[in-house]
């Protein structure tokens, strides 16, 4: 999943090792949410909204799009 | 939530000590079995320390893990599953092997060795816990 995570850590100028004992999780979480390499739960992705004082969707974009072909029968 | 994860000092004195306890567990019931050094029942309960001594790795391994993060819990559940799967399926093998092929029978204990063994080698090829 994309996120914003590294440019948001790299503007607060926190390290990996910061963020991860701020939100209780360990330096490979972050490495691998970083990298991609792991899909964060809905706890965890809140944890991390909340250390940056942003929104979910701040952090981690929803690839999913609104489809709009459901939009147009919506009453 | 953090003990040191992957060399947490409990968990690796821990599993020196339970491996010493195995091995020297071996040493005994192999050496005890030659002439019939140690009576059976002495074998039998070394037998069954050698077995609670791999339970307890297990489970030592089981509390480790449980406390870690979600992506330390998800790499190595993918991880266990992994050396599972290469451990039975060497095991079946080599039990097909010995009653079809005339391979030499090889002692079952060896399995667990051959389990962590497995572990270790699938562990850098698996770091990601998407599908």
């Amino acid at each position: 999943m994309k996120s914003r995570l590294r440019v948001l850590r790299a503007e607060r100028g926190w390290t990996q090792e910061q963020l991860g004992a701020a939100i209780g999780v360990s330096r490979q979480a972050i490495n691998a949410l970083e990298a991609e390499r792991h899909d964060p739960s809905l706890d965890l992705a809140y944890r991390i909204a909340v250390a940056f004082g942003v929104s979910v969707e701040n952090v981690f974009p929803n690839p999913h799009q609104p489809n709009p072909l459901q939009e147009g029968t919506k009453p | 939530m953090d003990d040191g994860w992957p060399s947490s000092r409990p968990y690796v004195i821990g599993s020196t000590l339970l491996w010493i306890l195995f091995l020297l567990a071996i040493g005994l019931l192999t050496w005890g079995s030659e002439g019939d050094r140690l009576p059976l029942a002495a074998r039998a309960a070394i037998a069954l320390v050698l077995a609670l001594a791999v339970a307890g790795q297990f489970l030592a391994a089981y509390r480790l893990v449980a406390r870690q993060d979600e992506y330390v819990r998800g790499i190595t559940a993918k991880r266990m599953i992994a050396a599972a799967g290469v451990t039975i399926t060497a095991a079946v093998l080599a039990g097909v092997a010995e009653q079809f092929l005339g391979l030499r029978d090889l002692p079952m204990w060896l399995v667990y060795p051959f389990y962590w063994g497995a572990f270790g080698m699938v562990t850098p090829f698996i770091n990601d816990t998407r599908p």
